[in-house]
């Protein structure tokens, strides 16, 4: 009877510790929580304004002369321009020595060289 | 049990031991009751607590839920370019003020604060902190490094208000688009003016058609005229011709929309959506376009342009004179007013008024502008009305009325209401011309640039076509010859049209290099030439080759002679 009664108390109060740390822990939490939506909100401004300065700093005008004093660069003529289309295809490498007329003249060398295109 | 009761109710004793044996059984039948009406209450606490711990997790989520951090609201939406460059943001700023019961010398710190706050009076300054008031503003909107610096010279009573400040980190280049809110956070121009509620009700961007890029280029050029033919302003317009989408609008002299406030009226006119022009010769396109329409000409027919016409106390006649019978291409071509009279008289009054509302020009600008301006018509519409209107006078209309009109005669005739906002799906256009006339006008259009008055808007391999109008202002007591407005309008590239372009200068003076002309051909035309080729690379339109051959059959025009022969216009 008596032990059990123990095994009670002990139980009753080991819930009750457990229920205080995780209350505790739960309030701690929440101000943690609340300190992050506060440095979220901080960031959010910080970056609004990071992005006014953004747009300000990138003013054409203020592109075109920083660009004029540092970079060798002019404004691009729309005939330097030109589609992947309008590219000439690939020449044709020159028919390279081929192995059949090193490796003997059993083979007829009239037919080696012309098969160089596929390359 | 019943039956032992029953039996000493029919022995007719009441025993001492039997009354206390029911007292202890209704005792234990109670007990029993409530033994069991708790054992069914802790059941069914078990059984919720099973089912709420391990059966159910609907209402409880494992992860608990919170709500989100609160986004960053401002009190007026974010206005940005096509391509998402901000034009207009709100930013926190600190705003100053003093409580004067608690300035101790306002002489002294009125000193120390306009030592920082260099664009303040001392006197004035000082009259404020000896008011009696627990309130005054000092200064509104302080800078970073300006709330800096009055912390740190540590005067008592100085206090700071965290306030919302309008931005416009492109300062003048869109300030006639965005407009500029007041200090006190309303819409008092421009978008911001015109979409006010829904600035202030809805955080996402505004996204307007504008390219800050495009804007840049044209501002620049349109300048660029101004100052080399010392006029007085200037107004530059590119217009997508598919979809209606305003992609430039510079109307020049500008304004810096952070200063809005302090800048001078006729800066903030603006004149590309608020000023009504007789815009002059560009109007022979209409006058030219109307006339293929109604079928009352033909590109093989033609006029005898020899002499002026006189109507009333009016007298009619050509800038660029021929003297000569002139083909409907070459009354175009050489902007002949005379030719122009006798097209328009052949298409009618009532035609071309007709014409006129629908390509918009009767009614009042509709964009998404507050400042719009309404078009000065002739009332009543006579004869000598029809007439002038044909070579744009006795007719006024804001340039973009003139944008949005030529948009629709070269896209293939679909009529599509300018817009300042960006449209993912463009809306359907109403037709005004058939695709045959549009062809016909490209032709025309080509011929004036290729050997017209446009040669000087010509950029190699972008097929440019356009007119050139120069009207006289009219002034007190009839027009002022000296002062004119030169305007050019072209579309790129023809065979394909997709951007209108429109260069007018207001008041230009002729120079040495354009040999004293101050006309549209030699002040907006080249303007219009450079935009062209700045802007292709940006939207990725290639040169391509003017003499291809189905290009040349697409915008080549012959040129028929009074005699029934053919001759070649160019080439």
């Amino acid at each position: 009877m008596r032990r059990s009664l123990l095994l009670w108390f002990g139980l009753v109060f080991g819930t009750a510790v457990t229920f205080f740390l995780i209350s505790t822990d739960v309030r701690r939490q929440r101000e943690e929580l609340a300190d992050l939506h506060r440095e979220i909100y901080r960031h959010q401004q910080a970056l609004h304004v990071l992005k006014a300065e953004w747009s300000y700093l990138n003013r054409p005008d203020r592109l075109a002369r920083l660009i004029e004093k540092h970079l060798e660069l002019t404004p691009i003529d729309a005939h330097h321009l030109a589609p992947l289309a309008a590219i000439p295809p690939r020449p044709r490498p020159l028919a390279e020595p081929t192995v059949g007329l090193v490796t003997g003249p059993a083979t007829t060398p009239t037919t080696a060289p012309t098969t160089g295109a596929g390359q | 049990m019943i039956a032992r009761r029953r039996q000493s109710v029919s022995r007719g004793k009441v025993s001492l031991v039997t009354g206390m044996e029911r007292a202890a059984q209704i005792a234990r039948s109670r007990l029993l009751f409530a033994a069991v009406v708790f054992a069914v209450g802790f059941v069914v606490m078990a059984a919720r607590v099973v089912d709420v711990a391990i059966l159910t997790d609907g209402n409880e989520p494992r992860l608990a839920r919170v709500p989100a951090a609160a986004p960053l609201a401002t009190g007026r939406a974010d206005i940005v370019d096509r391509n998402g460059v901000l034009l207009a943001t709100s930013l926190r700023a600190a705003s100053l003020y003093a409580d004067p019961t608690e300035i101790i010398d306002p002489a002294a710190a009125a000193a120390q604060l306009t030592g920082v706050l260099t664009d303040l009076k001392p006197a004035h300054i000082a009259a404020k902190l000896v008011q009696p008031k627990r309130f005054v503003w000092i200064k509104r909107h302080l800078t970073p490094a300006e709330t800096f610096a009055v912390n740190r010279l540590g005067i008592p009573g100085l206090h700071f208000q965290t306030e919302e400040r309008r931005v416009y980190p492109h300062g003048a280049l869109a300030a006639h688009v965005t407009g500029f809110a007041g200090v006190d956070d309303t819409g008092l121009a421009g978008l911001e003016k015109a979409l006010d509620s829904r600035i202030r009700g809805d955080q996402t961007p505004v996204r307007t058609s504008i390219d800050v890029r495009l804007q840049h280029i044209v501002r620049q050029e349109v300048q660029r005229q101004i100052d080399d033919f010392s006029a007085v302003g200037g107004v530059g317009v590119v217009m997508a011709v598919d979809s209606g989408e305003v992609h430039a609008l510079v109307s020049l002299p500008d304004f810096d929309a952070n200063r809005a406030e302090v800048t001078p009226p006729e800066a903030r006119f603006n004149r590309a959506t608020l000023g009504v022009y007789e815009m002059g010769s560009t109007f022979k396109i209409f006058n030219t376009a109307m006339a293929l329409e109604s079928g009352a000409v033909t590109l093989r027919d033609g006029y005898d342009a020899t002499k002026p016409i006189r109507i009333a106390r009016f007298t009619i006649s050509d800038y660029h004179a021929q003297k000569r019978w002139l083909s409907v291409p070459e009354i175009f071509m050489y902007s002949s007013n005379i030719g122009s009279v006798k097209i328009a008289l052949d298409v009618g009054t009532e035609d071309q008024r007709a014409f006129l509302a629908r390509l918009g020009f009767l009614d009042r600008l509709a964009l998404e502008l507050p400042e719009t301006g309404t078009p000065m018509t002739p009332r009543p519409w006579r004869q000598i009305n029809t007439m002038t209107i044909s070579y744009g006078h006795g007719l006024s209309v804001t340039p973009l009325h003139l944008a949005g009109a030529v948009s629709t005669v070269v896209n293939g005739g679909l009529r599509h209401a300018p817009t300042l906002l960006a449209q993912d799906t463009p809306a359907a256009g109403q037709r005004v011309f058939s695709a045959d006339t549009s062809k016909a006008m490209r032709r025309l259009l080509r011929l004036v640039v290729k050997s017209g008055t446009g040669r000087n808007a010509d950029a190699r391999g972008f097929l440019v076509g356009g007119k050139t109008g120069t009207a006289e202002k009219s002034g007190v007591g009839g027009y002022r010859r000296k002062a004119l407005l030169s305007s050019f309008v072209a579309a790129f590239p023809l065979n394909a049209p997709k951007f209108v372009i429109l260069v007018m200068v207001d008041e230009p003076k002729g120079n040495e290099r354009s040999h004293g002309y101050a006309t549209g051909g030699w002040v907006a035309a080249p303007a219009v030439k450079r935009i062209v080729a700045r802007m292709a690379p940006l939207y990725g339109i290639l040169p391509i080759d003017e003499n291809a051959p189905e290009i040349r059959r697409d915008l080549e025009m012959k040129l028929p002679t009074p005699k029934g022969g053919n001759r070649l216009a160019s080439f």
